[in-house]
């Protein structure tokens, strides 16, 4: 494998797109030509043109002042709905792992409930009980994708915990938290890294479906997810509407993944040792 | 000799450690009493899996939590195995210096060295340490360029300049006491050579209260003031003169199958610790072993300053 550098064209590529629509999510009120929220049903369904650079969707509003404002929420839903649960999952995760025992059982026991949980069917009860809102969204994701983050960390503390150099720390007497979090989390930081940026994508996409039925993202605030379903009983006749949100969705999980994987390559030192002992 | 007690000795007073593991019940360590004292470098030698690493982690207060612990280790007053692991952990690193082995994995890869010192310094009455300070421990050890050492992570330093390293952080709160955990174990004959080096300098210059748990008996002979000698658990002699004069059968005939001695290696091998006998341990290797030594268990006898676990002695 090899490794990614910072001057590579895909990693250079994606921090441009990735700065793209960041920069024009936040500028978006003084960017965009058109009000997104305003219907035009003269101008309905049009494609891209000079005056609609993406085209309009079903209610005539401008898919390219909607497509920036969405970015917002997009990616404000897509970073809280991963990190929160990495959060979450990074915490139990490392308990059961450095204290194992009890703590250990009951957290596997746990993840094995939660685990056997059809994750979807769950965030729809979760929202649908709480009624679709930022905070219910928030826990529904929290409660289904935690598992997966704590099932990793807890296997990488757990091979963590038996490197010398963490028992070396117990003889120079360092505190459990100094160790967990100055030692350990560090050391496994580019495995946290990589899973975040992966869960992004995934996030966006489970953000769609729940927005698909009514509990994600209300309209009519616009979302790239939302613009999806939304395009669903067009897209055979008009398939702009579906491939403009589509793709922007595609650009930003790739420049995210692409800048995880280059840092973690970056952050991870003892690929380079390896490499070097190699002869790479 | 009781009464001479300095508070910094470690006392260890009828120590005895079991690990239950499955049905089995392992005695590791069997009644051991003895006193490490304060500015003397004591050496514990021993074959594998006689208790010694156990021991030393006895000491530091480190037993995990399953050993069934009986005995009292006294250090300052304070019982060690009594009061709860809080209380211990000021000792660790100020107090007390661990040398560990394999000086490769005992450090943290992604960490730089300057910030390992002062993990060190944290629990060391939570100092921080100047780079000049640095400086001139790693200097102290023979690491003349210590700011640029103070910058690179351990996978960039060679095995021999981690153990400097390693042997300087021992020493960087300045500990009364130093602990070398078998610090030889898995090196060539150089690496070893520059560990016993290393560790000579430190007793030179920093601390000469040290214990040594080793199998080496080349870095037990140039180092240390005094042996402690232990089998299947026990101690079963302690000795300052052991290399010209070796008291128990078992000392006589590990020094005879050294090289230089004429290479006579013993026969069998000592009794696993899950077995319980009556006897001397070592009477059924022992040449000299009689009758009695298969029925009753000898004492720790003491021939002047030496103390010696034989009938011969009685």
């Amino acid at each position: 494998m090899k490794k990614k550098k910072f001057n590579d064209v895909s990693f250079i590529l994606a921090v441009f797109i990735l700065t793209m629509i960041l920069v024009s999510g936040i500028m978006a009120t003084f960017i965009t030509p058109y009000n997104p929220f305003q219907p035009d049903m003269l101008h309905r369904l049009q494609s891209p043109s000079i005056e609609h650079w993406f085209g309009t969707d079903v209610l005539g509003r401008d898919l390219f002042s909607r497509i920036l404002f969405g970015s917002r929420s997009t990616i404000f839903l897509a970073l809280l709905s991963s990190f929160l649960p990495l959060l979450l999952g990074t915490l139990i995760g490392t308990l059961a792992g450095y204290y194992g025992k009890r703590i250990d059982s009951f957290v596997v026991l746990l993840s094995n409930v939660f685990q056997g949980i059809p994750s979807t069917c769950f965030m729809i009860a979760i929202v649908g009980f709480l009624g679709p809102s930022l905070s219910s969204l928030l826990l529904g994701f929290l409660l289904t994708s935690w598992v997966g983050f704590s099932r990793i960390i807890r296997a990488e503390v757990l091979k963590m915990k038996e490197e010398a150099f963490v028992e070396g720390l117990t003889c120079i007497g360092c505190s459990d938290f100094r160790i967990v979090f100055f030692h350990i989390i560090p050391n496994i930081f580019n495995s946290l890294l990589v899973l975040g940026t992966l869960r992004i994508g995934r996030s966006i996409l489970s953000l769609a479906g729940l927005s698909f039925l009514g509990l994600g993202v209300q309209p009519p605030m616009p979302d790239w997810s939302v613009m999806v379903s939304d395009a669903i009983l067009y897209y055979r006749s008009y398939p702009h509407l579906i491939l403009i949100p589509g793709c922007s969705i595609f650009f930003l999980v790739y420049s995210i993944n692409i800048i995880g994987e280059t840092l973690g390559d970056f952050l991870d030192v003892r690929i380079d040792e390896v490499r070097k002992c190699r002869g790479l | 000799m009781q009464g001479a007690l300095d508070s910094a000795d470690f006392r260890v007073e009828r120590l005895n450690v079991i690990f239950r593991v499955h049905s089995e019940t392992l005695r590791v360590i069997n009644d051991v009493t003895i006193v490490f004292p304060y500015g003397k470098t004591v050496g514990i030698i021993g074959e594998s899996g006689c208790g010694k690493s156990v021991l030393g982690q006895a000491l530091l207060g480190l037993l995990p939590n399953y050993a069934e612990v009986k005995g009292h280790i006294f250090y300052k007053d304070m019982d060690i195995l009594c009061v709860p692991f809080s209380k211990v952990q000021p000792y660790l690193g100020s107090e007390w210096g661990v040398i560990p082995q394999s000086p490769t994995e005992a450090l943290n890869p992604i960490r730089n060295i300057r910030k390992q010192f002062n993990d060190i310094g944290k629990n060391a009455g939570d100092r921080f340490f100047s780079k000049q300070e640095l400086c001139d421990i790693l200097e102290l050890f023979g690491l003349q360029d210590g700011e640029r050492i103070l910058k690179t992570y351990p996978h960039e330093l060679s095995g021999g300049m981690l153990q400097r390293v390693l042997c300087a952080m021992a020493v960087c709160g300045n500990p009364r006491w130093v602990l070398a955990d078998e610090p030889t174990k898995g090196l060539d004959m150089e690496s070893s050579a520059c560990v016993r080096e290393n560790l000579q300098k430190l007793r030179n210059v920093k601390t000469k209260s040290m214990i040594v748990i080793t199998h080496d008996l080349t870095l037990a002979k140039s180092l240390c003031d005094e042996i402690v000698v232990m089998y299947a658990g026990e101690i079963i002699e302690v000795n300052d003169k052991l290399w010209s004069e070796p008291l128990h059968p078992y000392t006589q005939a590990v020094l005879k199958a050294l090289p230089e001695n004429g290479f006579q290696a013993m026969h069998g091998r000592s009794p696993g610790t899950n077995i319980l006998t009556t006897g001397c341990k070592f009477a059924s290797r022992c040449v000299c072993a009689q009758e009695k030594c298969q029925q009753e268990h000898p004492d720790l006898y003491n021939i002047d300053v030496s103390r010696v676990r034989c009938f011969l002695y009685a």
